[in-house]
């Protein structure tokens, strides 16, 4: 069956979401009026609470801590100072635990700097393709978080919290907006590298919110959905039948058990799912797009590839109104020395090639989006655990530094080729505490971008009140248009 | 009635966290330890619920309490300074830390909740600075 007969035989069926209509058009299934209700869709679109700047946001997660210093944050006293100590004063109100001690500054001798665009904003040699794409992005570069170890602080920058439990960013977004396409899940994970990114499904949890709400991985490869294809010796009306006999019992379940949200979003995936055998490969297959698009994002080279097939995958999700897409980089295809940012060692080595895998790629997802006119109802966010310090730990790495460093978005509703913040001289801390921008932080400036105000997405959990910014947040105002 | 409602959840307060007793309550006996430290975290864990609920009786209270919790943690500082440490920035956080929560319940009063909630999140926000320098691991 090809997939447009299969799309209007699904069309015709009686499986669909909606308790009332369900109810009728399933032929001799009873349900009760009030679990009817219950079972209506909760991924149904909601209004925000003001006017949205942006549709869709692509989380990018440089996973491991890339270190900002080496790529946006040029630091001349840094380089003026290579090999000697760290002055105490820099060090007053942190709490070290580099390896070994705070060492001496490090500067690579590989490392170059040049200003591009009209805003100016500062590139190193490692982002070459980036640096052309200066003016669009609006640099934070007085980020800070908690963060001693990459597992708890990468749960912090999706959740907000150091401990699991708490629902991601996406989730939330899922939660206080729903769906914008009933054909594909409103939350989506994407990543390369031979497995699923550390700290795990945590990081795109639903926490306490009703797990329909929760990220669906789509996994690297040909086939990112798992058993998405009919078997061949079953046919469609065997399919059909097993699938709405299926329905039946699971509502008939799920008539006995109205609050189980577990049971409920089980349902709700059985559905999609169902809807996502058409849906979804037409989303992630690049089939379609031009030899000229692969190559912008890098496609056809092996170290780029495989993050620029994320990337790309991304773009036809906003395109299909996916609205939270968790891009996590992971390795280059083949790779297995080096499978992430964290370079306590060797940072030219681990630093050259990751900076390769997701340079071309990222400028081409913000090339492909503007010339499409997706920029301005997109938020590109670039993000990380935390950085990195500008003493070296091990003779060429870095350590974690989670007292200042830099994250940059783009898209609607901010200003392009703007800086906001700074660290000190050295790349330490941030030189200024009133501009600090924790996660809350840009969690609350990214829901404010989608109109949602963080303070009122809420949830009652436990009888207590609960927002994605925990107790905390503050809306980057500094950086709106 | 709201008044005593705060008395007696502090008077609770303080006598879970140690104190020697009933009939002489100061600040400068009560032990600025974890317990007092997590006692203020739940607080105003729970004035950020209530306020979001519009709950403003028990918003109120929690807020009241913080105040009179915020006023032992500076007395602890205080005593810290004139021994010659150099606590200054939490003397001045936990003097901000007073502010807010006086603040927080004057728009309570007002019904005035959005205004609540952000000061709220500048004391949450207070409260971390102050962590940074001065929490112990």
């Amino acid at each position: 069956m090809d997939n447009k007969s299969r799309r209007d035989f699904l069309k015709n069926s009686s499986l669909g979401v909606g308790g009332a209509a369900l109810a009728s058009a399933i032929p001799g299934l009873n349900i009760s009026a009030a679990s009817a209700a219950e079972l209506v869709d909760p991924l149904a679109p909601r209004d925000p609470h003001f006017q949205a700047k942006i549709k869709s946001v692509i989380w990018l997660h440089q996973n491991g801590a890339p270190s900002t210093l080496d790529l946006y944050d040029y630091k001349p006293e840094l380089v003026k100072n290579a090999n000697k100590g760290v002055p105490d004063s820099f060090l007053k109100g942190i709490k070290t635990s580099t390896q070994g001690g705070v060492n001496q500054l490090f500067v690579s001798n590989s490392r170059s700097w040049k200003q591009y665009g009209e805003s100016g904003a500062w590139f190193s040699n490692l982002l070459p393709n980036l640096a052309q794409q200066a003016d669009k992005l609006t640099f934070i570069k007085s980020s800070v978080t908690i963060g001693a170890t990459h597992d708890i602080s990468i749960l912090k920058l999706n959740t907000g919290d150091l401990n699991p439990g708490r629902p991601s960013l996406g989730a939330w977004i899922s939660y206080a907006l729903g769906s914008a396409n009933p054909d594909l899940p409103p939350y989506v994970v994407l990543y390369n590298g031979a497995s699923e990114p550390r700290a795990g499904s945590v990081n795109w949890n639903s926490g306490f919110l009703p797990a329909v709400f929760q990220g669906t991985p789509f996994r690297p490869g040909e086939s990112p959905i798992y058993y998405l294809d009919r078997p061949e010796l079953r046919s469609a009306l065997q399919q059909r039948t097993s699938l709405d006999l299926l329905n039946r019992l699971n509502k008939l379940g799920a008539e006995n058990r109205p609050l189980d949200t577990e049971l409920k979003a089980r349902l709700r995936s059985y559905e999609l799912a169902d809807r996502m055998q058409v849906a979804a490969p037409e989303a992630v297959d690049l089939s379609k797009e031009t030899d000229a698009t692969k190559k912008l994002y890098g496609i056809d080279d092996a170290i780029t590839g495989s993050y620029g097939t994320s990337l790309l995958r991304a773009r036809r999700l906003v395109e299909r109104g996916v609205r939270f897409i968790q891009v996590v980089s992971g390795a280059p295809e083949g790779e297995t020395e080096i499978t992430s940012w964290d370079a306590h060692d060797d940072l030219e080595k681990n630093h050259g090639l990751m900076a390769k895998m997701v340079d071309k790629p990222i400028a081409g997802l913000l090339e492909d989006l503007k010339s499409r006119g997706l920029l301005e109802s997109t938020l590109v966010v670039w993000t990380s655990e935390f950085s990195r310090t500008p003493w070296g730990e091990s003779g060429s790495g870095r350590d974690h530094n989670p007292w200042g460093y830099t994250q940059w978005m783009a898209g609607g509703g901010l200003k392009a080729g703007f800086t906001y913040g700074a660290t000190d001289e050295l790349g330490v801390q941030v030189a200024d505490k009133d501009t600090a921008v924790d996660t809350y932080d840009l969690h609350a400036t990214v829901l404010h971008l989608l109109g949602l105000n963080h303070l009122k997405t809420t949830f009652i959990n436990n009888g207590r009140s609960e927002r994605p910014t925990v107790v905390f947040g503050k809306v980057v105002k500094e950086i709106l248009a | 009635m709201r008044k005593f409602v705060s008395a007696v959840r502090f008077t609770v307060l303080l006598l879970s966290i140690n104190i020697f007793s009933i009939s002489n309550l100061s600040a400068e006996e009560v032990e600025m330890d974890m317990d007092l430290m997590q006692t203020i975290e739940s607080t105003n864990d729970n004035l950020s619920s209530n306020i979001a609920l519009e709950n403003a009786e028990s918003a109120i209270a929690d807020a009241q309490t913080l105040n009179e919790l915020f006023a032992v943690v500076e007395e602890h500082y205080k005593k810290e300074a004139a021994s010659g440490e150099d606590v200054a920035e939490a003397i001045d956080l936990t003097k901000k830390s007073v502010k807010f929560s006086s603040e927080i319940m004057i728009f309570l009063e007002q019904s005035d909740f959005e205004s609540a909630a952000n000061t709220a999140t500048d004391l949450a926000r207070t409260c971390k600075t102050c962590h940074n320098f001065y929490k112990e691991d």
